[in-house]
């Protein structure tokens, strides 16, 4: 495990990275410590163009429903300028409700990837239940493929490429289970999530009254 | 998450497949049984001296008589009457008359029935010797087959056969060569044995030797279980009475006869059944001054000479893919519709995999491994695990 901020090598545990400072403190200080929506694709850039983000969501539902726990959030728009993309995604991870139709997913399984075109950078964070099946190796490789499909313009391609390769990650990582178990299993929209011993972050979201905003930066 | 309503099972895509395998082979198999039974039973008309070919023909005809396993398990049967009927009495049958009843072929009745029938590979047959497994027969063994008794016409120099089966295959050689003018001596070898020195070879394939009754005989050297080996040698007077292509397709039907059956005491009796039949017909084209008048002297009399002695194993018959594409029409064309089902049924398959398998990712979901996990630095959620970069 590495510090998101300067790559320093990383305890299990530790609260504050050795060499920098770097916590969530340190970043909640910066961007606020309220809850945020996260949605599926929030392109502030006007990058993609309709067809291409319609094609996305579809990729992106169709990814969530084959992985119930998972979640991603696609960010594209100009980024703080003193944080990096993947403090970003960080804190993301740690202060956003997820916007989905099954609130079952909870944050550890949440990954978000944020692009800034203008300044050609862009970076990829997870929860710590995804940290096993995407090690570090993996994440490298996907860093690559995107990067390939980026510095072509492709960022459609890009995000596309990143979906695919995370299907077959998880699919080979994964149980597969009927679909029809699986609903058995999960509760009914009109159920408690807390019911079920599951994520307490959409309650968190309700009673902290959340901003409505999709971009941190704004709040 | 609902199963496509048009989405076939798989069970049924099974059975589909059986069913078109079974549609392109089943024919096949018809096609086969059906050459069988022409060679089995052979149609000809109730005339009076058809019914004297009739019985006299048993021993000859081949697959109407039973085979020496079939004989030896039900005795009473056409074999121990012939073997009376040769013991106790002449045999009545002239195959001279007969061929003179009739122009055509068609007089002997066994015959025609080996004639329309192509050659057809059998169902189940041994593997052949490999070429490094041939060793050369013994001298000692060249010695006893140039010693056995001449008026033997069945040589086992190396006692191949039971003595039951020699008895036999002796009666039958016998009662060729009571009727023919070609004579018949077979030399048993081996199944891995062959006769390579060319010296031995000549001694045994002298003139001097190969004669029988006072007439030159023809002479076969059968590898036990090796038909396609056996090697056929004829007086020159019957090898060049004929054409060579004749002569091959004779002994490819030797071989087609023998490669029915797999016990290979069977094989040798069926092989030599339808060469004796073979050399009634090469005999009807032999010259007539040849004939039982005036026996060509022993002493001067050239060697025997090979069936197809042009090429390098003459008398075997190889199984080589375009041969059998040319010969065996009806096969090859069932082979081609076969692969032609077969690569189709394959392109259904994957498709139908294909669907199974679009179909598994819409009915399932993928459950990740639950983790324990440490916050670190103060995340809930996530400790900043990931990668940024920029292009
Ligand atoms: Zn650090």
């Amino acid at each position: 495990m590495k510090c998101p901020h300067c790559q320093s090598l990383l305890a299990a545990n530790t609260a504050r990275c050795p060499g920098c400072g770097f916590c969530e403190q340190a970043l909640s200080s910066y961007l606020g410590d309220q809850w945020v929506r996260l949605e599926r694709l929030t392109d502030r850039a006007h990058a993609l163009p309709m067809a291409d983000s319609q094609r996305l969501l579809h990729q992106m539902d169709a990814f969530e429903r084959q992985f119930p726990q998972v979640f991603l959030a696609i960010y594209i728009g100009s980024l703080p300028p003193l944080l990096n993309p993947v403090e970003l995604g960080m804190w993301l991870l740690n202060h956003g409700a997820f916007s989905t139709h099954q609130f079952a997913k909870r944050n550890e399984y949440g990954m978000v990837c944020t692009l800034d075109p203008a300044a050609q950078r862009f970076g990829f964070a997870v929860g710590y239940a995804l940290e096993k099946v995407l090690p570090e190796p993996t994440l490298e490789r996907i860093s690559l493929e995107m990067k390939e499909h980026l510095a072509q313009g492709h960022l459609a391609a890009a995000l596309e490429g990143l979906l695919a390769r995370l299907e077959r990650i998880y699919r080979r990582h994964g149980q597969p289970q009927s679909a029809q178990l699986e609903e058995a299993i999960l509760p009914g929209r009109a159920g408690n999530p807390r019911d079920f011993g599951l994520t307490p972050l959409r309650q968190g979201h309700q009673s902290k009254a959340p901003t409505e905003t999709s971009s941190p930066h704004h709040s | 998450m609902s199963r496509h309503p048009y989405d076939p099972p798989v069970p049924s895509a099974l059975v589909l497949t059986m069913g078109l395998l079974l549609a392109v082979f089943h024919p096949l198999a018809t096609a086969q049984d059906l050459e069988d039974a022409d060679l089995t039973l052979p149609e000809w008309d109730a005339s009076e001296w058809r019914q004297q070919a009739i019985e006299a023909a048993p021993p000859l005809a081949g697959g109407l008589l039973p085979s020496l396993g079939e004989a030896a398990a039900a005795p009473a049967t056409v074999n121990d009457e012939l073997q009376l009927r040769f013991q106790d009495a002449p045999p009545q049958f002239d195959i001279e008359a007969l061929s003179a009843q009739l122009s055509d072929g068609r007089a002997i009745p066994w015959f025609a029935a080996v004639d329309d029938a192509p050659a057809a590979a059998s169902a189940t047959q041994s593997e052949p010797a490999l070429a490094i497994e041939l060793r050369d027969l013994t001298p000692e063994a060249v010695e006893t087959i140039l010693q056995w008794p001449k008026n033997d016409p069945l040589v086992d120099p190396t006692a191949e056969l039971s003595e039951m089966e020699a008895d036999e295959l002796r009666r039958f050689l016998g009662y060729h060569a009571t009727q023919a003018r070609l004579p018949l001596r077979a030399i048993v070898t081996g199944k891995n044995h062959q006769l390579k020195d060319p010296a031995a070879l000549t001694a045994i394939t002298s003139a001097e030797t190969n004669q029988l009754g006072g007439k030159p005989a023809a002479l076969l050297i059968y590898p036990m279980g090796e038909p396609w080996r056996a090697r056929l040698f004829l007086p020159p007077t019957a090898l060049h009475a004929v054409s060579q292509p004749f002569l091959r397709e004779a002994v490819e039907d030797c071989v087609a006869a023998a490669r029915r059956t797999t016990r290979v005491e069977s094989q040798l009796h069926d092989y030599l059944v339808q060469l004796s039949v073979r050399l009634f017909w090469i005999e009807k084209h032999l010259p007539p001054v040849v004939q039982s008048a005036s026996p060509e002297p022993i002493e001067i009399a050239p060697p025997l000479a090979e069936v197809g002695s042009g090429d390098e194993r003459p008398a075997t018959v190889t199984f080589v893919p375009w041969n059998f594409l040319v010969t065996q029409w009806r096969t090859a064309l069932a082979w081609v519709i076969g692969l032609l089902a077969a690569a189709g049924i394959l392109m259904w398959a994957i498709s139908v995999r294909r669907r199974s398998r679009a179909r598994h990712l819409r009915t399932h979901v993928w459950m990740l491994p639950e983790v324990d996990s440490t916050p670190r630095l103060g995340g809930a959620f996530s400790g900043g695990a990931g990668f940024q970069t920029s292009w």
